[in-house]
């Protein structure tokens, strides 16, 4: 049997050739840079829920936050008119933010890692044209129906989203077995099918292009939750993804050697397939219920990660869902405040805020990026 | 006991035929190397003995038992597999390379045990790469990628290591440090080795047993002096070939026959 006696483990680590050491250091750096972007998000959740029309002071936040968590009973110093504003408008939208972040940075890691493709975000296989249609079908019924707490337009696009990955996926198959390549383009395929077919019933149809402006806004994305409900849904699809993710994580690792060197290492690499795909799909549907299609985060956020803390996936899919929390959090704060009393559509602050932050990263490595 | 059995096994790639009812034994501990022109099915050959392809007729087995009815991860700690190459396409570096050879091991949540650390330093120090093991596996040179690949396979502690040509594209020293290392893993760590070569001369130099594939079945079978024989060479590689005896024992050299020599010495 291959078992080791604890003298000879005790041995092994006494000796701690150089690799070891380098391997501590880089668990070092893992932890420092978790903690920082944990205490990161922490920061923007209450820097966003303090600005707005009504400036509410941050030390009054974390008192609130703290006496509703039941931490401690601290005396009430704040009206209670902020204490509404805070719990019942500010923070189910500035956490509903933090959710869609990281379950979008979280799917385009899944889908880079899978893919094996720099280019791929969590729309990939197609969600996004999927996303869209359903959106669009939504606004046309226009009933006022709630689903779980949300409308009718994000249920159908979080359907829509749904379906297209499973399509995309089925499309793949062949003898039973999946091509990366074929899923790839099947999923520009139909996502492009999907769009198009969007485009045709704007033309069609009058009562549509009344609501244009609501579905170009919808389409560059922005976060629409609005009450705890909604909120409690999108963290339940959230955690079951994330956690999913992060088991996972690992055998994405061999599965990035080849299908047969996974095999040859254990992996049963067809249903490790589908099961990361159906996480990803999960984790982006949440997100377009939560927000549309918000670009640019899924893309740049596990790029950015990889950049600083390498590319091993357990490590890289917890960082991309902290950073990319707190990424959204900060993107969807200025998309409220810039413009007050209007909103900027959320998508356009990830883009141009993130994609310089990234271009940065993308030049300040010593070396040639290489994925 | 035979670590490696193969009954009467064929396949085929899509209806063109690669093996037919090919039969060969491997017993526990043996070194063996693979040989045979382009295309006769070496590679075939290996993945059939590590599961990634199902005979369509015949049976493999591995410890008297078919590789499908083991589980994948107990296979993949029976079985290590160096392919003749891999593509990365992220920026691992070699220790985590090498830690992808405990996937067998540790579950998908669990992070590594002490005894998966000290199996994988074990495998980095084996090889030889310690100094390597914080640079990135894709910005190494071709032999120190194949001793990386060669340690990943054995932090999966495997019985048997098949190689896939572990000496394509190396220069001559490279060569003998990579063929030296496998030979010593099969003395000191007793590993049943088959690997696929296509050098001649070096797989009679590094190994006991050669087993030359050709029309889809094993042509011959035997020590370094039995199997290259240039008549029987000249068959199977389909050109002129000499065969230099080398005294004291050692193994025959093979070298081709340049056309201009050959049409000289006709006339």
């Amino acid at each position: 049997m291959k078992t080791a006696g604890t003298s000879e483990i005790e041995n092994c680590e006494q000796r701690l050739p150089v690799s070891a050491a380098a391997w501590r250091l880089s668990e070092i750096k893992f932890h420092f840079g978790s903690w920082t972007l944990m205490l990161l998000l922490a920061l923007a959740v209450v820097i966003a829920a303090s600005m707005g029309a009504v400036r509410i002071p941050p030390k009054e936040i974390v008192s609130m936050l703290l006496n509703q968590i039941g931490i401690a009973h601290l005396p009430r110093t704040w009206s209670e008119s902020h204490e509404t504003i805070i719990l019942q408008i500010r923070l189910p939208r500035v956490l509903a933010a933090a959710l869609v972040g990281g379950a979008l940075s979280v799917a385009g890691t899944l889908f880079q890692g899978l893919l094996r493709n720099p280019l791929a975000d969590p729309y990939v296989i197609g969600t996004s044209g999927g996303a869209a249609l359903g959106a669009t079908l939504g606004l046309l019924i226009s009933t006022h129906v709630s689903i779980l707490g949300f409308g009718v337009v994000p249920t159908l696009a979080f359907a829509g989203a749904l379906c297209t990955a499973a399509v995309s996926y089925r499309l793949s198959r062949i003898g039973g077995r999946t091509s990366v390549v074929t899923l790839l383009l099947a999923g520009f395929a139909l996502s492009v099918i999907l769009s198009y077919s969007m485009s045709l019933l704007l033309i069609l149809n009058d009562q549509l292009q009344l609501n244009l402006r609501a579905l170009y806004s919808w389409l560059l994305g922005g976060i629409s939750v609005t009450s705890w409900a909604q909120v409690e849904v999108l963290a339940g699809l959230v955690s079951v993804g994330c956690a999913g993710a992060f088991a996972i994580g690992r055998s994405l690792n061999a599965m990035s050697l080849g299908d047969e060197m996974a095999e040859s290492l254990g992996i049963r690499v067809e249903r490790q397939r589908a099961v990361v795909l159906a996480l990803g799909s999960l984790l982006t549907a949440a997100a377009v219920i939560g927000g549309g299609l918000i670009g640019f985060v899924g893309l740049i956020v596990p790029h950015a990660m990889r950049l600083v803390f390498g590319p091993g996936h357990s490590r890289l899919l917890l960082l991309s869902a902290v950073a990319g929390a707190a990424f959204l959090v900060v993107a969807d704060l200025l998309s409220r405040i810039l413009i007050a009393p209007n909103e900027l559509p959320v998508g356009i602050l990830t883009a141009i805020i993130g994609g310089p932050i990234f271009l940065y990263l993308l030049r300040r490595s010593k070396s040639e990026y290489r994925f | 006991m035979s670590a490696i059995r193969l009954d009467q096994v064929s396949f085929a790639y899509n209806g063109r035929p690669v093996l037919a009812g090919l039969s060969l034994q491997v017993t526990t501990g043996e070194r063996l190397a693979l040989l045979g022109p382009n295309g006769s099915g070496k590679t075939t050959l290996l993945k059939l003995v590590s599961g990634i392809l199902i005979p369509s007729d015949g049976r493999v087995l591995i410890n008297e038992r078919s590789p499908h009815s083991i589980p994948r991860r107990e296979l993949a700690r029976t079985i290590g597999m160096v392919p003749q190459e891999f593509v990365v396409p992220f920026s691992f570096t070699v220790r985590e390379i090498v830690e992808l050879g405990r996937t067998p091991y540790v579950g998908s949540l669990g992070s590594y045990r002490p005894i998966d650390r000290c199996r994988i330093d074990e495998a980095i120090e084996t090889t030889g790469i310690t100094h390597l093991s914080n640079r990135i596996f894709n910005e190494l040179s071709g032999g120190e990628r194949r001793r990386v690949m060669i340690a990943m396979a054995l932090a999966q502690e495997p019985e048997i290591l098949l190689l896939d040509e572990p000496t394509q594209q190396l220069d001559i020293s490279r060569q003998g440090e990579v063929l030296d290392l496998v030979s010593e893993l099969n003395v000191s760590k007793g590993l049943t080795i088959v690997a696929a070569i296509h050098d001649l001369n070096l797989a009679a130099r590094y190994f006991e047993r050669l087993v030359m594939l050709d029309g889809a079945s094993v042509a011959a079978d035997g020590t370094p002096e039995t199997v290259l024989k240039p008549h029987f060479l000249q068959k199977v590689y389909g050109g002129p070939i000499e065969v230099r005896v080398a005294p004291h024992g050692s193994p025959p050299v093979v070298l081709p026959i340049p056309r201009s020599v050959a049409v000289e010495r006709k006339s």
